[in-house]
């Protein structure tokens, strides 16, 4: 440094130190000029970069991969490999198991806590919308533990429990039955559909389903639940998808119609509820919280980083994605067949969820469908 | 060595035996995934000799089978069939077997057709036995309250222990004895129950509890005895809270952190103070009882339902640290036998050392001064020592 600074001196006087001048404005006034000065060597040099790549063609220096918190991502070493055997096992003994051999079809039973706010019940009039066969039930003060033997024996495959404070919801306890798991979320965010900008009107077509990111094994276990909630035969049609994006732990619900503008582009448009869920706690069996066993529950004093991720993973490279699609058409979905509604797809890019969602690759997933309906 | 030397074995929710090698990280399913069934649910496992070269493992369908960790073989199935209820015990006494169902009934098995039948009363959860007299065994359960039972003399119970008193709104305390075990060289005995309660019979003294104390809010479900200690326990709960408990204070010691799923099992090592526990959130953990340090932490793929924590550790590590001296947290181990054999050495060393007379230069100075201060050093010495050892 020293040496070039002779140097420098040599030939012409070093600027000066902005932040030595005390006068506000004229600092100020520098800055500005700097900082213009800065900006526009940036564009030239990017100018020069890009003529310097053409130049070159192919031999060009590959792009670099943009380094964010997604793709330094350490993937979890309970991530699932598809073609995991023991995985696989136990999963096609698991309790949702029997939807997933198409043995039953789902029944929701949707309440709310004791005493609902009406904000509540307008969202769980709109999750009624959003997932067909759906019954909402006012809760009566009774506890859950004995609504779970009335709904079994109306033959209910989950029950949705919609927890509120402060009048807003705010959690979300999944039970499935008749031999569990439960599942509890916090629920944040939660927009209903008069509150979205330019929302559509829902259909009663039986929707397409997207599980994001449910990677890990207790990612799997968790999207099984989700997945299970819908019924078996989405209606193309219908051009309705519903999704499950995760995305550090976050679990993003929105609801969608599609349409295909043409063969590049498709349009999305936003139909009913928004909201965010969390994991707390996965547990086994039916809603027991005193009782019952816990397959994972989330702990607020953490020693390490490690645990907070639950569903860690790394984006899936778009090429090895391709290849899969390719193949099969699904690349990590749990068991079920090719025409069938689960994809898991990457999201690229950095920009907030719901802009990523527009430019969704998942159009070409969506392409995809319309070309299984050709079949 | 080709192949690697399982040191920890577990059994999982779907019938799979997994043997691990802890050091190395490594583990393998022992039997082939094809038969991995939720019905071969492994429920119990136990040593079939002392050698530790056998394992028994009891399935849920109360099936027995026997792996021979040498020749790396199964022996064949035995059914040990009694009725509907589930495997909740198993134990090998005199290379005969005892099983133990939910619907209680506990069996010692001489032959198919031979046995020894024991009523336990229904709900059984557990069932175990005294490791310094095999033919004592204790059984609770849901309602069942803690009996004590001699093998000799199947009819009656030899200890049938009484609920406690009635709480302060003089309601009947709820009976629910998830695990027991006997304390290490007595015959006082440890629950833990559903109710979060940990307690300790001493069946000469009363057939109530002569200690009552409870552990956070959840069922414990595991329990573990430490090595020959008869007033530590580690216990483990549903919501992966496990903890090391003093008899003596009746109260929680230390707490082992990150588990994220219900424990399933606790074991410790027979001499070094290591504990294995698995359970829900399938994974195996290996910890230092002394210092809580977690060592291992290995992932299992399936849920963990009960684990065998073999003696074999110590001599592999001891090899391995001397080679590579790459595992800085068993040398700490090392040390502390190393400690433990030099307290005896130290004691004697200083008894014979002969006081140093250095010429002081001082006049006020004597003899006795120096001798006072080297007892200052042993005094000093000692405690530090004896703490590692407790």
């Amino acid at each position: 440094m020293a040496s070039k600074d002779e140097s420098m001196a040599v030939s012409e006087i070093p600027k000066p130190n902005i932040s030595s001048i005390r006068n506000k404005q004229l600092r100020k006034a520098a800055y500005m000029k700097l900082k213009i000065e800065k900006r526009k060597e940036k564009i030239k040099e990017k100018k020069r970069k890009k003529k310097e790549n053409e130049a070159l063609g192919d031999k060009a220096p590959p792009k670099q991969v943009p380094k964010t918190i997604e793709s330094m991502r350490i993937p979890d070493e309970t991530m699932v490999n598809a073609q995991d055997e023991e995985v696989m096992k136990d999963e096609a003994q698991d309790e949702m198991s029997s939807y997933f051999r198409r043995e039953t079809l789902p029944k929701i039973l949707i309440t709310t806590s004791d005493r609902p706010s009406s904000r509540t019940n307008k969202f769980c009039k709109e999750l009624k919308k959003s997932f067909p066969n759906s019954e909402i039930y006012y809760r009566r003060g009774l506890d859950l533990k004995k609504i779970i033997p009335q709904a079994l024996s109306r033959d209910f495959t989950d029950i949705m429990v919609v927890n509120e404070n402060h009048q807003q919801p705010n959690g979300l306890i999944l039970t499935h039955l008749p031999d569990g798991p439960t599942s509890h979320f916090k629920m944040s965010n939660v927009r209903l559909a008069p509150e979205i900008k330019r929302v559509g009107e829902m259909t009663g077509h039986q929707p397409e389903i997207i599980l994001n990111n449910f990677n890990t094994r207790l990612g799997h276990s968790v999207g099984r639940m989700f997945a299970s909630l819908f019924p078996h035969d989405p209606e193309f049609h219908g051009r309705r998808v519903i999704t499950f994006h995760n995305q550090r732990d976050f679990i993003f619900f929105r609801h969608h119609r599609y349409v295909f503008r043409n063969e590049k582009r498709a349009g999305l448009q936003e139909l009913g509820p928004r909201f965010t869920l969390k994991l707390r706690s996965l547990q086994k069996g039916t809603f027991d919280s005193k009782y019952g066993e816990y397959e994972w529950i989330h702990k607020a004093v953490r020693t390490t980083i490690m645990y907070i991720t639950v569903f860690r993973r790394r984006t899936i490279a778009s090429k090895e994605f391709n290849i899969a699609l390719n193949d099969n058409g699904n690349t990590n979905s749990p068991s079920q067949g090719k025409e069938d509604c689960q994809l898991f797809h990457p999201i690229m890019g950095k920009s907030p969820i719901v802009k990523a969602m527009t430019q969704l690759p998942a159009i070409t997933l969506l392409r995809r469908y319309q070309e299984h309906l050709c079949e | 060595m080709a192949a690697p030397i399982h040191n920890v074995f577990v059994g999982s929710e779907i019938g799979l035996l997994k043997g691990v090698s802890v050091q190395k990280s490594q583990w393998e399913n022992i039997n082939s995934i094809e038969t991995a069934e939720k019905e071969n649910e492994i429920s119990a496992i136990c040593w079939g000799n002392d050698d530790q070269t056998e394992i028994c493992f009891g399935l849920k369908c109360q099936k027995v089978k026997t792996y021979d960790t040498d020749t790396k073989e199964f022996s064949e199935e035995r059914d040990f069939h009694v009725d509907e209820g589930r495997l909740r015990g198993l134990l090998r006494i005199d290379n005969n077997f005892v099983t133990a169902t939910s619907t209680g009934v506990v069996r010692l098995w001489k032959d198919a057709e031979d046995f020894t039948e024991i009523q336990a009363g229904k709900d059984l959860y557990c069932m175990t036995n005294n490791p310094v007299t095999p033919n004592v065994l204790a059984t609770g359960g849901k309602e069942n309250e803690l009996k004590i039972w001699n093998l000799e003399e199947p009819e009656k119970p030899t200890f049938l222990a009484k609920n406690v008193k009635n709480d302060w709104l003089n309601l009947r305390v709820p009976v629910w004895v998830i695990q027991t075990r006997f304390l290490p060289e007595s015959e006082k005995l440890v629950t833990t129950t559903g109710h979060h309660q940990i307690r300790v019979y001493d069946p000469k003294a009363q057939r109530r509890p002569v200690l009552d104390f409870t552990y956070d809010e959840y069922p414990i479900t595991a329990l573990s005895t430490w090595g020959r200690q008869d007033n530590k326990v580690i216990v483990g709960n549903t919501q992966g809270q496990m903890a090391l408990i003093d008899l003596r204070k009746g109260a929680m010691v230390q707490q082992y952190k990150g588990i994220a799923g219900g424990i399933r099992c606790i074991q410790c090592h027979e001499s070094l103070p290591l504990m294995a526990s698995c359970g829900l959130d399938r994974f195996l953990r290996i910890h230092d009882l002394e210092t809580r340090e977690l060592l291992h932490k290995i992932y299992l793929k399936s849920k963990l339902n009960c684990l065998l924590f073999g003696r074999k550790w110590e001599r592999e590590e001891k090899r391995e640290t001397r080679s590579r001296g790459k595992f800085s947290n068993v040398k700490g181990i090392e040390n502390l036998e190393v400690k433990e054999e030099m307290d005896e050495e130290d004691e004697n060393m200083w008894e014979q050392m002969k006081v140093v007379q250095t010429k002081t230069k001082r006049k006020g100075e004597t003899q006795e001064e120096n001798i006072s201060d080297l007892k200052k050093k042993k005094t000093q010495l000692k405690p530090r020592v004896g703490k590692t050892v407790k």
